[in-house]
């Protein structure tokens, strides 16, 4: 096991201790917990700090009362999604408007590559901290609290007078194990009890995607691009959550788990052999995020028995032409490959799916809908899709400018299809479905069906075999199909009403009826399964030592429930 | 089709809770239509227009 060094040690040497009397807030997005933030709240905690994790979706007075109450030396903003700079914007302003002098810093993707743009839309930020963030937090809150220079440290960007400075990129961090474990002191998420914690086993990745901006985003620092954790190092971290917080369920957050290639794919049988030589084993289970061309049989199996559940693949175009264009490298058959391999071992798996990006035609986009009714046809899983959005430090986003077919702004980017009957039929989509009401938000269709599966899949891994099990699955099956095949169908059928001025056969009212009543059929088949096998269940959650509420209406406070 | 359970009848442990794996979406994707985004959009920018004059004719 490496010695955890604190991991900026010369600026103590050099400047003397470090004034910690006050305190560092962190604010971002906290939602299945925010491993960036957590990463810097604990490094800067081994460096003597007190630090105050905030979720940036808490109201904003109350950040501002903690604000005034703890008078922070700096407060550090992690900017997750460029989409929620303005919600940024006006808390900043309202800090500053209220006299908080602290030094406010931001960082994330989008204050990494767009550092100039970034500053410009947020005149209270003094500063950006760019790329990895560990090492220069911790050395611009100890030269602000020495009051000392901080324009020199490697690794941030200031306006100085009407130019913007960025100093020398700091090289990424060559080894992860040196960092201590993520600040993760919030209540963790549960499905049915089993709690749930996210972790990271590596950060970067090498492909080469042209909607993401994380390959550039670590190309854009000196060091090598991908990192990979000590197997041991990984299990120690998840065997201490076990322990100390009774996590059940791990969420590898990694952008590509180390799978594919030689050297990978002796990492994961590293870390499987280690897992299998835990406690762990047969207690906990594992979702990674990966590519379909890294779906190999034999280790998927070997993972799958090592307690891996869940499997997120960006499929994101089911024609060659998408694919190419979102520069995936990978082909139709190979996506359809990795989905067919998965069902036949029995894993759960996931996808992100692109249902338009800015090469769209209609016939591609009737390419995907027949790739999704492929992959889907068994109910397995509910039909996502969303259309490409082109951030900050994309190629892609980089062309469409080029192109002169960008539109939006930052918050809102958007762009021109070759085909205008493209555009007319996305505005004809979102206003003829609720693609909130099927796609995205709490009460969406496939949010909610995804939710009964995640369920299905802990309750086959994490509780004793209950009896009608299988009769469940295929109900949930059925609904979930039929679902599919609506949704479908209205995509589809609505792609002809503006290429070949088809008229609509669909009523509106009759499709949201619908949906409504998919939610209520499978919120009525859910909870009658898990009611009628509820004692099994919450025996089997007091023999691990989950503290079990007595009185389910005492136990819940209003609104604690998620019932439409 | 089964009777749906009133919420109260399931323990809290066993609730269906779907927020935890809610992913973020854009602002506009969360609560607004295209279309709507774009009028709410246009009415902003009026608006702000508007004040503008409103604080450029005090200025005089």
């Amino acid at each position: 096991m490496p010695t955890r060094l604190p991991i900026v040690q010369s600026a103590i040497a050099v400047s003397g201790p470090r004034d910690v009397s006050h305190p560092v807030l962190l604010i971002g997005f906290q939602n299945q917990g925010n491993l960036g933030l957590g990463y810097l709240a604990s490094a800067l905690r081994q460096h003597g700090y007190t630090v105050h994790v905030i979720d940036i979706e808490q109201d904003p007075q109350t950040i501002l009362t903690i604000a005034l109450e703890t008078e922070p030396v700096l407060i550090g903003f992690s900017l997750i999604f460029q989409f929620f700079i303005d919600r940024y914007q006006e808390l900043l302003e309202l800090l500053r408007g209220h006299g908080i002098t602290a030094h406010f810093t931001m960082g994330g993707h989008f204050p990494s590559l767009s550092y100039r743009q970034t500053l410009d839309l947020i005149p209270e930020l003094d500063s950006v901290v760019r790329f990895e963030g560990e090492a220069t937090l911790i050395e611009l809150v100890d030269a602000i609290g020495r009051g000392s220079d901080w324009r020199a440290i490697p690794g941030i960007a200031f306006r100085r007078d009407s130019d913007v400075i960025a100093t020398p990129a700091r090289p990424l961090l060559e080894d992860l194990d040196l960092l201590p474990h993520p600040d993760r002191s919030y209540q963790p998420n549960a499905v049915l009890g089993r709690s749930i914690m996210p972790i990271l086993a590596s950060r970067g990745c090498a492909r080469t995607c042209s909607f993401c901006s994380i390959h550039t985003f670590y190309r854009s620092a000196p060091g090598k691009m991908v990192r990979t954790r000590r197997p041991a190092e990984v299990v120690s971290e998840m065997r201490a959550l076990h322990r100390e917080r009774g996590i059940r369920i791990f969420l590898f957050q990694d952008d590509d788990f180390p799978l594919f290639g030689p050297v990978w794919r002796r990492w994961a049988n590293q870390f499987v052999d280690e897992l299998e030589q835990s406690e762990l084993a047969g207690r906990v289970i594992w979702k990674i995020n990966c590519r379909a061309d890294a779906v190999d049989r034999d280790l998927f199996i070997r993972m799958r028995d090592a307690g891996l559940y869940l499997v997120y693949m960006g499929l994101e175009s089911g024609s060659e032409e998408g694919l190419e264009t979102l520069h995936k490298q990978i082909t139709v058959v190979q996506n359809l490959r990795a989905v067919e391999l998965l069902k036949s071992i029995g894993l759960m798996w996931e996808y992100g799916f692109m249902l338009l990006d800015p090469s769209s035609t209609f016939d591609s986009v009737r390419s995907n809908l027949r790739f999704l009714r492929t992959i889907l046809a068994d109910g397995c899983l509910p039909v996502t899709f969303c259309r490409m959005l082109p951030y900050d430090g994309t190629p892609i986003k980089d062309e469409l400018v080029r192109n002169g077919r960008l539109l939006g702004d930052v918050c809102n980017p958007d762009y021109t299809f070759l085909d205008p009957r493209l555009s007319a039929f996305y505005d004809g989509l979102t206003s003829f479905i609720s693609l909130t009401g099927w796609i995205h938000g709490l009460e969406a269709v496939t949010l909610q069906l995804g939710c009964a599966w995640h369920e299905v899949a802990t309750m086959e891994r994490l509780f004793p075999a209950l009896p009608d099990m299988d009769r469940y699955k295929e109900t949930l099956r059925e609904i979930t199909k039929g679902s599919n095949d609506l949704l479908l169908d209205v995509v589809e059928d609505l792609t002809y009403c503006y290429s070949d001025g088809r008229p609509n056969r669909w009523d509106a009212a009759e499709v949201e009826r619908r949906r409504e009543n998919v939610l209520k059929v499978l919120r009525a088949e859910r909870d009658g399964f898990i009611l009628r096998h509820q004692d099994r269940l919450l025996d089997a959650l007091e023999v691990d030592g989950v503290e079990i509420p007595v009185d389910a209406d005492d136990a819940c406070v209003a609104g604690d429930d998620s019932t439409p | 089709m089964a009777k749906s359970p009133t919420p109260a009848q399931i323990n809290k442990l066993l609730r269906f809770r779907p927020e935890w794996i809610k992913d973020p979406v854009p602002t506009f994707r969360k609560f607004l239509d295209r279309a709507s985004l774009k009028q709410v959009n246009q009415a902003k920018a009026a608006f702000t227009k508007e004040i503008k004059a409103i604080v450029k004719s005090r200025q005089k």
